[in-house]
């Protein structure tokens, strides 16, 4: 035994050495294996898309002539969907909702609905790993911001729907203009539903009512924004504590001024000259929005503030820019600016920005394409379905009122606040509060927005990366001051400009210019 | 002899004071901490991170806490896989730890190089995910959270290297006393490895105690979402939607004031709530290592 004990003494000092360098290592070992992991992960995760993409196209085959099989069989058979969409947060009666849309999909199309909702935050890492791994799924929501659509479907992710939308959704097909579809188009085939919502922007004024009315404003007589100037002089005259103007990051735009922003080109130059950064136009915008800053009309704070709603958010705003100009705004804008109800006032045509900002598209992996394709039909087009998805069970989640509108209870259970993510936005019951002509407007909208002659030019800034980055430099140090008026433009644009030029902007130009005339040339229109 | 004392009072005022100063050192941050996630988010916009702010607020813990049997639920989550986890790990890591050891095992280097590469080479997050939900069909199973990271080749790589330090001798006499292996394993070799299963086993807890990413993969189901995941995704998400124009006036329509939302106080409110009971556990085991330690040495 004293053997032992005295065999043990060692032990335990040396174990006490163990155990510091057990710790040193593992701390430092620990932190260096993550960050190896998560590198040769998203290595890995990069590499096997692209394996899943060929995997996937070779594998679609065989779908497309099981595909056949399945559809020459009538009878339907009860089949399950999945459905994967990002949400802002967890409903605790999402299982509630699953089945009540069960028993309206079992009863049309004889499907069931998986729904599959992801938070925001982890939508596209999820989603990643999903399509990697090859997993079967029915329906994917994407877009052109999250979960990107162009780029999953060069990684083969979706299926083309266009035999689809001709046998299982000609109905659906037809709820929508052709200018839509063009936006869900890859090499000429349609990959994805767009859920129909407000597709075109129309820049504006908004204006509190208050001193609209007050001031008798005509809302009518303002065409440019030069026209609002005597009514922010009113403002500052005889409202003390009031901020006529509030801007974060001015109000140009080139549709303020017929410009054409995607190119930039002016609308009507049939010869598609690429305007250089600063255009004559910024530099009226800059000097009118200089006067209105020393005469005291905009918030002293404007190029430094970071959210746009900042310039409003409080309340004492008397007229604020709004590049969107979405029907229905007015009940934002007043829960945002402390209540107060305001006015729209647009100032340009409306234009159409593309479909392509929420989609929903069938996943290469789906086992029943068809049926797929007829519930997103059913979902944009049956009323029932849509705002079941959207707002719940009646009676639990929401309670109608009078005519379209209803009465949400956001603390019930279940609450989205997504309409935009289902489907067609024409189904919907509105939330009280909402403009009762919101669903006419929109269409309206929608279909008076004029398509640009260059949808579908991209930019690809990778031939002058460098340069676009120290253009970016640039405007960060100079543009939201000159745009807010907080910098005399007499003095500072043309120090904003010779910078520009040093940076590269001229090279930018041209290389515009050069992708642009290609791009003409691909597509017929020069 | 009077100036004696003195200079023992001195010299012990001044350890006092380094050591007061190294505590107060370590201490700030730490409180600093608990009192940013208490304080309001306009405070500290205007003023920074200070110790005392000029208005306490709970909110970033209201609006984590506001639904409480969600985040109670994760932290069951949480802790029944950590401690599940942990204690099956132990035993794995232990077991294969001694096997390395024995020097009278074959395939000692063979097995150790196996070990090994697994820490150099893996699969990769694909076919890892394949593995999980299409092989062994975990999605959505608790099991998911478990099993992933129940060895940890280089945690076992330690034990073999702690173990190996017992003498063969010990297990020799054992052997000639009549004992069987396992006898020998868990009446010799278990209570003199204490440091070392003290040490990785609070590694390994605190591994699955911060695991979120497994989570995030397998788990679909609300009712077994860990705490650590559920923190992420709220900032992720809050952090998405506050970042994007898009959500600005969805945000408004959801009646939640952006320009007051506690987004910086709400980060060191996640730190706090997924940290503080880790430092409660962490006391028990510091209790654990220095006894297994101060025993043998008083004895030699």
């Amino acid at each position: 035994m004293t053997t032992n004990i005295r065999k043990r003494t060692p032990l335990k000092l040396m174990s006490l050495l163990a155990i510091s360098s057990a710790i040193a290592i593992a701390v430092t070992g620990c932190g260096s294996n993550n960050s190896g992991n998560n590198a040769s992960s998203s290595n890995n995760a990069a590499a096997s898309n692209n394996a899943a993409a060929s995997d996937n196209a070779g594998a679609s085959d065989n779908a497309a002539a099981s595909d056949d099989a399945a559809s020459t069989d009538k009878e339907l058979k009860p089949v399950e969907l999945t459905w994967y969409y990002p949400q802002n947060k967890a409903n605790p009666d999402l299982q509630l909702v699953n089945d009540a849309v069960n028993k309206i999909t079992e009863e049309k199309i004889n499907a069931k609905i998986k729904l599959m909702p992801i938070d925001f935050g982890t939508y596209e890492q999820k989603m990643n790993t999903i399509v990697a791994a090859n997993e079967e799924t029915d329906i994917i929501w994407t877009s052109n911001w999250l979960f990107k659509f162009d780029q999953n479907q060069k990684k083969g992710v979706f299926q083309p729907l266009d035999d689809l939308l001709k046998n299982e959704g000609q109905q659906l097909y037809q709820t929508m203009e052709e200018k839509f579809w063009n936006d869900a188009k890859m090499d000429g085939k349609i990959y994805a539903v767009p859920n129909y919502q407000i597709s075109a922007t129309r820049v504006g004024l908004v204006v509190q009512k208050r001193f609209a009315d007050k001031y008798n404003l005509d809302i009518n007589a303002i065409k440019k924004m030069e026209d609002i100037e005597p009514f922010l002089k009113q403002i500052k005259d005889n409202e003390p504590g009031i901020v006529p103007f509030g801007t974060t990051r001015g109000f140009y735009t080139g549709y303020l001024y017929n410009i054409d922003p995607k190119g930039p080109v002016y609308k009507d130059d049939a010869t598609f000259k690429v305007l250089p950064d600063v255009t004559n136009e910024m530099k009226d915008n800059f000097k009118l929005v200089h006067s209105w800053y020393t005469k005291g009309y905009i918030n002293k704070d404007a190029a430094t503030l970071k959210n746009a709603a900042d310039a409003y958010n409080k309340g004492n705003t008397a007229v604020w820019f709004d590049f969107t100009g979405k029907p229905g705004s007015e009940v934002e804008f007043k829960a945002a600016d402390g209540g107060n109800d305001v006015v729209l006032v647009p100032l340009a045509k409306a234009v159409f920005s593309g479909a392509a900002s929420t989609l929903n598209a069938i996943s290469r992996t789906s086992k029943n394409p068809e049926r797929a394709m007829k519930f997103l039909e059913l979902v944009n087009t049956d009323k029932e379905l849509y705002n079941t998805l959207v707002y719940g069970i009646e009676g639990k989640h929401y309670a109608k009122t009078t005519g379209n509108f209803i009465k949400i209870n956001q603390d019930a259970g279940y609450f989205t606040n997504t309409d935009w993510i289902f489907g067609s936005i024409i189904n919907e019951y509105l939330p009280e509060g909402s403009p009762a002509d919101k669903l006419e407007q929109t269409g309206k909208v929608n279909a008076e927005g004029e398509v640009s002659p260059l949808t579908g030019f991209v930019f690809n800034t990778d031939p002058v990366k460098t340069e676009t980055a120290n253009v970016k430099a640039v405007n960060d140090e100079y543009y939201a001051g000159l745009a807010t008026g907080t910098l005399d433009p007499e003095k500072y644009l043309p120090i904003y400009e010779e910078k520009l030029k040093k940076a590269g902007s001229d090279v930018i130009v041209a290389e515009r210019q050069k992708q642009l005339d290609e791009w003409l040339k691909a597509n017929g229109k020069k | 002899m009077l100036a004696k004392p003195t200079q023992a009072v001195w010299s012990q005022l001044i350890i006092h004071a380094v050591f007061i100063l190294i505590t107060i050192v370590m201490l700030v941050p730490f409180a600093l901490v608990i009192i940013i996630s208490f304080s309001d988010e306009q405070s500290i916009l205007h003023n920074g991170f200070r110790l005392i702010p000029d208005q306490f607020s709970a909110k970033a813990y209201h609006y984590f806490l506001k639904t409480p049997d969600t985040i109670l639920r994760a932290y069951g989550v949480t802790i029944i896989v950590a401690v599940i986890g942990t204690c099956i790990s132990l035993i794995l890591t232990s077991t294969m730890g001694y096997v390395l050891s024995r020097k009278d095992y074959g395939l000692q280097r063979a097995t150790s190089f196996y070990v090994f590469f697994t820490m150099l080479f893996n699969g990769g997050l694909v076919p890892f995910y394949i593995l999980v939900t299409q092989i062994l069909h975990l999605k959505n199973s608790i099991w998911a959270l478990i099993i992933p990271g129940l060895l940890s080749p280089f945690y076992v790589l330690i034990m073999k290297g702690f173990m190996s330090k017992i003498p063969t001798e010990i297990i020799e006499s054992a052997k000639v006393e009549g004992a069987r292996e396992w006898r020998i394993y868990m009446k010799m070799i278990l209570p003199l490895s204490k440091p070392a299963l003290a040490t990785l086993g609070l590694f390994i807890l605190f591994n699955y105690w911060n695991e979120w990413f497994n989570a995030l993969l397998f788990i679909n189901n609300e009712q077994l979402v860990p705490l650590q995941l559920l923190l992420v995704r709220t900032m992720n998400t809050l952090d998405f939607i506050t970042s994007r124009p898009e959500f600005a006036t969805a945000m408004v329509s959801l009646n939640v004031d952006m320009g007051d939302f506690p987004k910086t106080s709400a980060k060191f409110a996640v730190a706090v709530l997924s940290a503080g009971p880790m430092l409660l556990v962490f006391p028990f085991f510091q209790r654990f290592f220095v006894k297994g330690l101060t025993i043998g040495a008083i004895k030699g």
